[in-house]
């Protein structure tokens, strides 16, 4: 009963956020219709979320995820001209598979602070995306994939991912060594886990669902532009945020699930905000206050503990 | 014992040498128009906005920690000079570097007294500026007035420049503060034991990290004569480059030598400079960067880690704070 | 006679760093049998068994198992050639349940179709604890809603499930109260009457006695003798265990002197939640006091308590008349408190730095001059006080990485001696470190207590807190059980009364 209560908390956040914002603006909030578009929305930026899950599991971080999926979607879109609906999906997987894959790689080999390792990858990804865009300025999908990013198929696309994601951690081996990593390493590495196989193989199915991400936005938005100069990193907080509520409530309810409603949440707050005078600009502004919060109420570090 | 020297001597002066190949490799590269007194002073100009910014970075990565914000910082230090100057010039320059400092101090308290990982804090700060100076500038630049623009001569700007490196030389070198953050960076928790108060030299570092960030602000104004929303967004990545280029251990600590910022800038700036030279596209320009990069960081991070030392966790979230 | 034989090994070596851990150790160990292994702390008795559990590797040597040959990788490798251990930490996952807890390292077989198994994980675990009649844990849920004492049943379970050839306790006993001791000798007996084998390593001697068919000694990495356990009597294993050809020399021989009588810290009340409970002392000028007890006592905690470091604390310490504030390193620095803590790669020493730097880092205010540091004075400050301890290195730009154990520790006793500091807290001073440096540790310590510096010496070694206290106070459970003077008859035994 108790285990539920403190499950209801995030539910409880989602409807008073719901309530409070109504109250302000009950015209322009909170109809219908402009929640499921926030839904729909959500749902995209969940599959990362979903990605980042055995990665934040193991206390290890992607930051590159946001040129990862900018530059899947770019590929993506290429070969689609080429090849169409296979082109669009393959290719983005494949790409984000590779770039997951190079990051495990190299975060878990090279002995350098991961953060250091990461912007340069952020970097190189991003260039690549505008060499791989080649000239213009924004890349525009065909309208026939247009659905892939709408409702019915973006809903189940992420609730896909979310069911694999489920699968994994609660039926497969790979699940049960990723909390035993995150919960011990030293216990875990006695107890015969490969360490590095493992962490390679959650930086690699991160990758993977950021580069679906991409996609799905691709379709959503019909164009996509490359980022310069580490702002493909805004878009990785967000389902990270929404990732770090979904872990602190793992206790009181199924993270999976809990990744959902903190996605959700956030998604609120902002549109909340948004109809409440905060300009588009701001988003920024939010995004930066919001990681402040999240991660100074999800953590705990004691005193002394040492923290770059 | 000579045998031992002279491998020394080679290495410690690899960072030169590189610098004259690079040097000598695009002079031949673009026919000599890259070592025209023109285009060096170009160079010395851009190199000096990179300079300032990285040396106050380097006390912050001598510590282990890194600082993003300092481009968004430029950009809303820019701002402010070029509003409050209008009004009073030797105001809206105090004015600068008082942002500066509030910025600095702002990252520096979050990250050490709120104990989170200072890439996520400047992160942060870097969107929240972002943010800012985007609805200030309302993307149409602010003019600088006019008067300021005489300052943009290598007259006022060499001896400025020389001023500061000289002071962060002797605070590095000299004093407490820059003893303090070398051990920081080698061992946090040894340092705590050892009495050091790390939080305090923590603030102190992104301080200046900030003051000097909004004193490139300053010198950025009166370079292009505006403040606008995307001056200095490619920064970030440029001081990181230009530290590590310049053998900054990526992880900071007793290894540091205050040679990286100054020779890393300048390599920058040439790096830069030449690709523009012969002509590689923009894009382009950065992947190369990028890649070299993470090159140095593969080559560097086997020699200056000791192999018993487990790598930093700079991005690791422990999990069992998350959990809680 | 080979058939035997249950684990044969055959000249094991592992050293840590430069010192020799285990150093050429030769074993039979036979079916059916109850093996004791003792020695003191540090004397290679559990880094041994670790490697037998695959949870070190050996520098060198070979095992066998039945007469196959065996070099296990890992734990659960180990487990599948038959051998598991439980160690004397806590071992168990946070936040997995109890079911995952035992069958970690072995998700494999209840692999179905691809599909993990949950429900045949939690019928097997169940029936495993009902088999070793532990009741009131239920195996689905979360491992930390459990109690320490479950926690360690639970390992108990985890090696016992796979019924191995060799079961190896280590020092497990002193957390489980009467119930799970007897729970735990049951399955000792069990594990014989099947004819496999158990290793049981305790600082319990009488306990070893009792339940052991024979005995093996170690000492500095090691092998003593191996003896039967009827017949033998407590002392006579204890000369076994201590018999070193240094005895005498090593430490100090003074006894009877006279303390002088002022208190320069009073420590009243000291708690900490969950190691510390109301703690009170005095230390006297030119005092040498041992705290002693077992790793999870609380004597580790109480040094950092002092020092500053623990972060809960509450109570009073009183320095010469003053209360200082026991949440601030800098202050206790300030008031002449020098802290050498256990861990010395993370706490003590900044590995990654040079000797330089480590001597002169807590001396900077001495050091600097208004805002001017001089980098000539620093280097001359640090060359003469590595010279007061005869540090071994080529000059003080040396990083410390480089130095041995020894060295290491020399460094860190230079750093505060360099301060001027006036009260030691030693943790762990000898831990892991030469016998030449060992008794230059000693004469120092000698030294300083002449020179009327106090020094309090944490120490796990019950010998070396004889050896050098003037006073002995024994922590049990984060109380204080005990305490005795220095005299020429104080003997282990007696200490060891109070701490179990």
């Amino acid at each position: 009963m108790n285990k539920l209560k403190k499950g209801m908390v995030l539910v409880g956040a989602l409807v008073i956020t719901y309530v409070v914002f109504k109250i302000l603006q009950p015209s322009r909030f909170g109809s219908l219709s402009s929640m499921f578009i926030l839904l729909q929305q959500c749902m995209i930026s969940v599959i990362m979320a979903y990605g980042t899950y055995f990665l934040l599991e193991m206390g290890a971080f992607d930051m590159t995820l946001g040129a990862n999926a900018i530059l899947s979607a770019i590929v993506g879109c290429r070969l689609s001209v080429i090849f169409g609906l296979p082109g669009l999906l393959i290719g983005a997987l494949i790409t984000g598979a590779c770039l997951g894959l190079v990051n495990g790689i190299m975060t878990s080999k090279i002995k350098a602070p991961s953060m250091i390792i990461s912007v340069g990858l952020v970097i190189i990804y991003e260039s690549l995306g505008l060499v791989v865009m080649g000239g213009g300025s924004t890349l525009r999908i065909d309208s026939q994939f247009r659905g892939l990013g709408m409702a019915p198929w973006s809903i189940v696309i992420s609730l896909m991912i979310a069911a694999i994601i489920f699968f994994l951690d609660r039926y497969t081996c790979f699940g049960v060594h990723v909390n035993a990593i995150g919960s011990s390493e030293p216990i875990a590495r006695s107890m015969g886990i490969n360490i590095n196989k493992t962490k390679i193989t959650a930086f690699l199915i991160s990758g993977v669902c950021a580069a679906l991400m991409g996609v799905v936005n691709l379709c959503y938005n019909t164009t996509i532009s490359a980022a310069t100069n580490l702002s493909s990193t805004t878009t990785v907080f967000q389902p990270l945020m929404a990732c770090m509520i979904g872990l602190a409530f793992k206790k009181h309810m199924n993270p999976i699930v809990a990744i959902l409603l903190g996605s959700f949440f956030l998604a609120l707050l902002q549109n909340g905000l948004l109809t409440n005078g905060l300009e588009s600009s701001m988003q920024n502004i939010f995004v930066g206050v919001a990681l402040l919060v999240v991660i100074k109420v999800t953590s705990n570090p004691r005193r002394y503990d040492v923290i770059k | 014992m000579k045998k031992e020297t002279l491998p020394k001597i080679l290495k410690s002066s690899a960072i030169l040498i590189g610098l004259i190949v690079l040097v000598v490799f695009f002079a031949i590269v673009t026919k000599g128009q890259s070592i025209t007194l023109r285009n060096l002073k170009l160079i010395l100009g851009q190199s000096i906005i990179l300079m300032l910014v990285s040396t106050g970075v380097f006390f912050v990565m001598t510590l282990g920690c890194m600082d993003f914000s300092v481009g968004a910082n430029l950009a809303l230090s820019c701002y402010v000079m070029a509003k409050v100057s209008t009004v009073n010039i030797p105001l809206g320059i105090i004015l600068t570097l008082v942002t500066g400092l509030i910025i600095g101090c702002w990252n520096g308290v979050i990250h050490a007294k709120l104990k989170l990982p200072s890439f996520l804090v400047t992160l942060s700060t870097m969107y929240i500026l972002n943010g800012l100076v985007i609805q200030l500038t309302a993307s149409e630049p602010v003019p600088v007035p006019f008067e300021l623009f005489k300052l943009d001569e290598f007259a006022f700007k060499i001896p400025l420049l020389f001023v500061v490196l000289f002071i962060a030389y002797y605070l590095f070198r000299y004093t407490r503060f820059g003893s303090d953050c070398r051990m920081i960076g080698a061992g946090e928790t040894a340092a705590i034991y050892s009495g050091i108060d790390v939080d305090k030299v923590k603030i102190q570092a992104f301080c200046i990290a900030g003051v000097l960030a909004s004193l490139a602000g300053f010198m950025n104004g009166i370079r292009t004569g505006a403040a606008s929303a995307n001056a200095g967004s490619d920064m970030p990545f440029n001081v990181l480059i230009a530290l590590v280029i310049g053998g900054l251990p990526s992880g900071g600590g007793a290894k540091s030598r205050f040679s990286a910022p100054v020779i890393g800038s300048i390599l920058i700036s040439v790096l830069s400079n030449g690709l523009v030279l012969i002509n590689l596209a923009p894009m382009v320009q950065n992947l190369v960067k990028g890649i070299i990069f993470i090159v140095l960081i593969i080559i560097m991070a086997e020699k200056q880690m000791p192999k018993f030392l487990h790598k930093k966790t700079i991005g690791v979230l422990a999990e069992e704070k998350l959990s809680q | 006679m080979e058939e035997q034989v249950m684990v044969h090994l055959q000249d094991l070596h592992k050293t840590f760093g430069s010192t020799k851990a285990v150093d050429g150790v030769s074993l039979d160990i036979d079916k059916g049998e109850i093996r004791g292994l003792v020695g003191e702390n540090g004397s290679g008795k559990s880094t041994l068994m670790c490697m037998v559990a695959g949870l070190l590797k050996p520098d060198s040597g070979s095992m066998t198992v039945e007469g196959q040959p065996y070099a296990p990788q890992h734990q659960a490798h180990a487990n599948d050639k038959g051998v598991s251990m439980i160690v004397q930490e806590v071992n168990t996952l946070a936040g997995m349940t109890v079911a995952e807890n035992i069958f970690v390292g072995h998700e494999q077989k209840f692999i179905n179709h691809g599909l993990r198994d949950l429900k045949a994980m939690f019928v097997e675990a169940k029936e495993y604890l009902e088999e070793m009649q532990i009741s009131g844990i239920n195996v689905k849920s979360d491992i930390d809603a459990y109690t320490l004492e479950q926690r360690k049943l639970i390992e108990l379970v985890r090696a016992a499930h796979i019924k191995p050839k060799l079961l190896i306790i280590d020092e497990t006993t002193t957390v489980l109260s009467q119930k799970g001791r007897a729970e735990l000798y049951k399955l000792i007996h069990k594990t014989k009457d099947s004819g496999n084998s158990v290793v049981f390593i305790s600082h319990d001697l009488r306990e070893v006695l009792d339940l052991c068919d024979s005995v093996t000694v170690m000492r500095d990495g090691q092998l003593v003798d191996t003896v039967s356990a009827r017949g033998m009597s407590e002392n006579d294993l204890k000369s076994l265990m201590v018999g070193r050809d240094l005895v005498g020399s090593y430490y100090r021989e003074d006894y009877g002197m006279l303390t002088s009588s002022e208190v320069v810290l009073e420590v009243r009340n000291l708690n900490c939640p969950g190691k510390l409970n109301d703690v009170s002392f005095e230390l006297y000028r030119g005092e040498i006091l041992g705290f002693g007890g077992l790793s999870e006592s609380g004597m580790h905690n109480l040094g950092k308590a002092l020092f500053g470091v623990e972060y809960n604390t509450t109570g009073s310490v009183t320095l010469e008349g003053e209360t200082i504030n026991i949440h601030s390193i800098k202050e206790a620095i300030k008031s002449g408190i020098g802290y050498v803590p256990k861990d010395r790669e993370h706490e003590a020493l900044i590995n990654n730095a040079d000797i330089l730097d480590n001597i002169c880092i807590t001396c900077m205010d001495q050091l600097q001059k208004g805002v001017y540091l001089s980098p000539i004075k620093k280097k001359n400050f640090a060359r003469e006080q590595a010279r007061r301890l005869n540090i071994k290195m080529n000059d003080v730009d040396q990083f410390v990485y480089t130095l041995s154990g020894g060295n290491k520790q020399k460094v860190t006793l230079t750093k505060w001696l360099a301060r001027g500091a006036n009260i030691f807290v030693l943790d762990s001073p000898t831990r892991g470190i030469d016998v030449m440096t060992k008794a230059m540790i000693y004469d120092l310590l000698t030294c300083m207590k002449n020179d009327g510096c106090s020094i309090i010496v944490i120490s796990e070694e019950l010998l070396e807190l004889i050896g050098v206290s003037d006073r002995i106070l024994i922590l049990k459970n984060g109380n204080i059980s005990g305490e005795f003077v220095r005299s020429k008859d104080l003997s282990e035994e007696d200490l060891v009364s109070c701490m179990i």
